[in-house]
């Protein structure tokens, strides 16, 4: 640039100093000598010039290029300090988790030039704060006090307006839950540099964030892109509270459920009782509020005999006609195993499922044998780590010790093998779905991505008859009162009896209903677990009585909100039959 | 040539109105430029302010429309509202419902033609 300048500018100065000669000359006509040096000198001076001015005109076209720097600076210098995170959105986009600003007030006692006056006017917009006090807050040389903590907007204005030097704001990100507790296991909570410790926050701070935020691109006036998840808000809400409805009514210690959509995986609702509210995180410490849905394990009882009829039907070694022998307790390992509800006969396959028959469950598992079933649960992910984004994730508690006949037979229906609610709803959507175990996930997804990322783990014949099981124990089985008119309900039901003292009690019990619907072509898999019901006057304790309904209540609900349109007219004993393959 | 003397005589006062015209041209500019990035940076200031403003609201509104919080005002007020949970029975599809056959006399029905259909 500079170059092309010069060049130019030297054309131009050439041009000017021939000239010269024409108008000089004449008046000194003896000096040619003296002239010609004076030519050199003056052309000298010109390129000296020339260049001076190349540069000024170079600098100027840089400055030209340069942002203009405004005289009065808005930003805060605090600004920087107060991390930003992005705001959580349901399916639905309805906020689950926001950012919001509160400001501080702070004065600098050293920069304040009358304290009275000073104190008057912080009294006038915050008569909490007693004249007294600030006199004596505001007095001295010191360099910087509190004064109040997270005011509001309206009361930052108002000061702002008052005008009166050394008194200053922080404004500070806060993390606010809007709905409470109303998804808190799964949102989870942040500390108070805005980090995300648990849940949700702590996956998308794991997954990039915190990574912005160590290089300082989460400052203030950063609006991150929301993140939308897969639950819905309502029925996250209907979920919650049927659970502390039915917590309240059964007298129940804990309640858990969870709500999966087969085809995509997506978790629509998760809910655990006793939780927290993630506004004041502190309360998730408490041990008794742990996340029961994926970072607890039980022994969920009878609801495993899905899994256990659909092991034995995909092996091929089992039929749903075939008959097992239950009018006896079964003898292993120096145990007998006997039955609840004892029918005290042989039982087809169909029979042992919707009559809920250890013995039978049993004896099916001692055809596929222990190698078998080990290999069928490894299949279903029963053995690793549940899935899913949330940090808190349990291992399966393994029998301690050797998986043999015995462990065969009581993991059958569900003892000695303690696995998440979690896992049983992932798996049980597999075998609903068609046989594709697919990643459960709390981010929306479509059902082609779901089905790329899936696996077939049983074949879909083994999928149609579990169907059918389902159905068939709701009309006819113990999942009668799950049922929900118009919503052709299936499920499974589970009472097992909790362990205290190394000893399974006979009155505590650990309940499960594990549904699936609508049963003619299922969507949503619903897992509702009760720790520790008491039975009503005129019912019982079993699972029928106090989880049944329960799913019964929140599909009632949360069907139409989900798309699910009821039908009635055709469906009724014919239904069964129809199902019939 | 004394034409060309006058000429040269007024080129340099014309070089120096230039100049400071130049000069006069280029500070105003400038004063310009500052007083818009300033004007730019205080819309900004209130954009932002704004944003949080709005982002507050938000928040707030969320609140207010919890779907708990709507449950327990319609629980304690059923007087006020008069709301009920309604029946599975009611929820029905669009085509399921029975339209009535058009009247061939109906000449705003003919109109609207089978919306809804």
């Amino acid at each position: 640039m500079r170059v092309t300048t010069s060049e130019a500018g030297g054309g131009i100065a050439a041009a000017t100093v021939t000239a010269e000669p024409a108008w000089v000359a004449p008046a000194i006509p003896d000096a040619a000598d003296a002239g010609r040096a004076g030519r050199i000198r003056v052309m000298l001076i010109g390129g000296l010039f020339l260049l001076v001015y190349s540069v000024i005109a170079g600098r100027l076209i840089m400055l030209g290029f340069d942002d203009v720097v405004p005289r009065a600076t808005w930003a805060d210098p605090e600004a920087a300090i107060a991390a930003a995170r992005p705001d959580l959105l349901d399916r639905n986009g309805e906020i689950l988790a926001t950012d919001i600003k509160t400001s501080s007030l702070y004065a600098e006692p050293r920069n304040i030039i009358d304290v009275d006056e000073a104190a008057f006017a912080i009294n006038s917009v915050l008569p909490e704060l007693s004249v007294p006090w600030l006199q004596n807050r505001l007095e001295g040389n010191r360099g910087f006090v509190w004064l109040k903590r997270e005011i509001t907007p309206r009361q930052q204005e108002a000061i702002h307006n008052l005008g009166i030097p050394g008194i200053g704001f922080l404004t500070e990100n806060q993390r606010f839950y809007p709905g409470g507790p109303v998804a808190s296991h799964l949102l989870g909570a942040v500390n108070v540099d805005n980090q995300g410790i648990a849940g949700i926050e702590m996956y998308i701070d794991r997954n990039g964030l915190a990574e912005l935020q160590q290089y300082g691109f989460t400052g203030q006036g950063t609006s991150l892109e929301p993140v939308r998840l897969s639950i819905d808000l309502r029925v996250q809400h209907i979920l919650r509270d049927e659970l502390q409805n039915a917590m309240e009514l059964y007298s129940a210690i804990a309640a858990a459920g969870v709500i999966l959509d087969i085809h995509t995986g997506e978790v629509l609702a998760m809910s655990s009782l006793p939780d927290f509210d993630p506004n004041q995180p502190a309360q998730a410490l408490d041990p008794d509020r742990l996340n029961r849905v994926t970072a607890g394990v039980y022994e969920l009882g009878s609801v495993f005999k899905t899994l256990t009829l659909a092991m034995g039907l995909d092996s091929g070694l089992v039929n749903l006609n075939n008959i097992f022998d239950a009018s006896h307790p079964l003898r292993i390992g120096g145990f007998s195993i006997g039955d609840f509800h004892g029918k005290n006969r042989p039982l087809t396959a169909e029979e042992v499922f919707i009559y809920s028959s250890n013995i039978g469950a049993g004896r099916m598992a001692l055809v596929v044998g222990p190698q078998g079933q080990q290999e069928f649960f490894r299949r279903m992910g029963l053995m690793d780590r549940v899935p899913g984004e949330l940090p808190e994730r349990a291992l399966p508690l393994m029998p301690s010790s050797r998986w043999g006949d015995l462990t065969t037979v009581t993991a059958a229906f569900g003892h000695g093998f303690s696995v998440t609610p979690f896992h049983l709803a992932v798996a049980t959507a597999a075998l609903m779905n068609g046989g594709i175990l697919v990643e459960p996930t709390f981010f929306p997804r479509d059902e082609a991505t779901a089905l790329a990322r899936g696996h077939r783990v049983v074949s879909e014949e083994t999928s149609q008859e579990m169907r059918y099981l389902f159905r068939l124990n709701s009309t006819a089985g113990s999942g009668r009162r799950a049922d929900v008119d118009g919503y052709l309900v299936g499920g499974k039901t589970g009472t097992a009896e909790k362990i205290v003292n190394g000893a399974y009690s006979g009155s505590l019990v650990l309940n499960s209903y594990l549904a699936a619907f609508p049963m003619d072509d299922p969507q949503y898999v619903v897992l509702i677990v009760l720790d520790e019901p008491k039975a009503l006057p005129g019912g019982g304790t079993t699972a029928a009585y106090n989880a049944g309904p329960t799913v019964s209540a929140v599909i009632r609900r949360s069907a139409p909100l989900l798309g699910v349109a009821p039908r009635f007219a055709p469906f009724d004993g014919s239904t069964v039959a129809a199902f019939q393959l | 040539m004394r034409l060309l003397t006058v000429g040269r005589r007024l080129v340099y006062p014309a070089l120096v109105a230039i100049m400071v015209g130049g000069a006069a041209v280029t500070y105003q500019t400038k004063e310009n430029a500052v007083a818009a990035a300033d004007r730019v940076a205080e819309l900004r200031h209130l954009v932002e302010r704004e944003r949080i403003a709005l982002s507050l609201l938000n928040a707030e509104w969320s609140v207010l429309t919890q779907p708990s919080r709507l449950q327990d005002l319609v629980d304690r007020h059923p007087e006020d509202f008069q709301l009920a949970s309604y029946g599975i029975e009611r929820v029905v599809r669009i085509d399921a419902l029975p339209w009535p056959e058009p009247d061939e006399n109906d000449v705003l029905g003919r109109l609207i033609g089978g919306v809804g259909r």
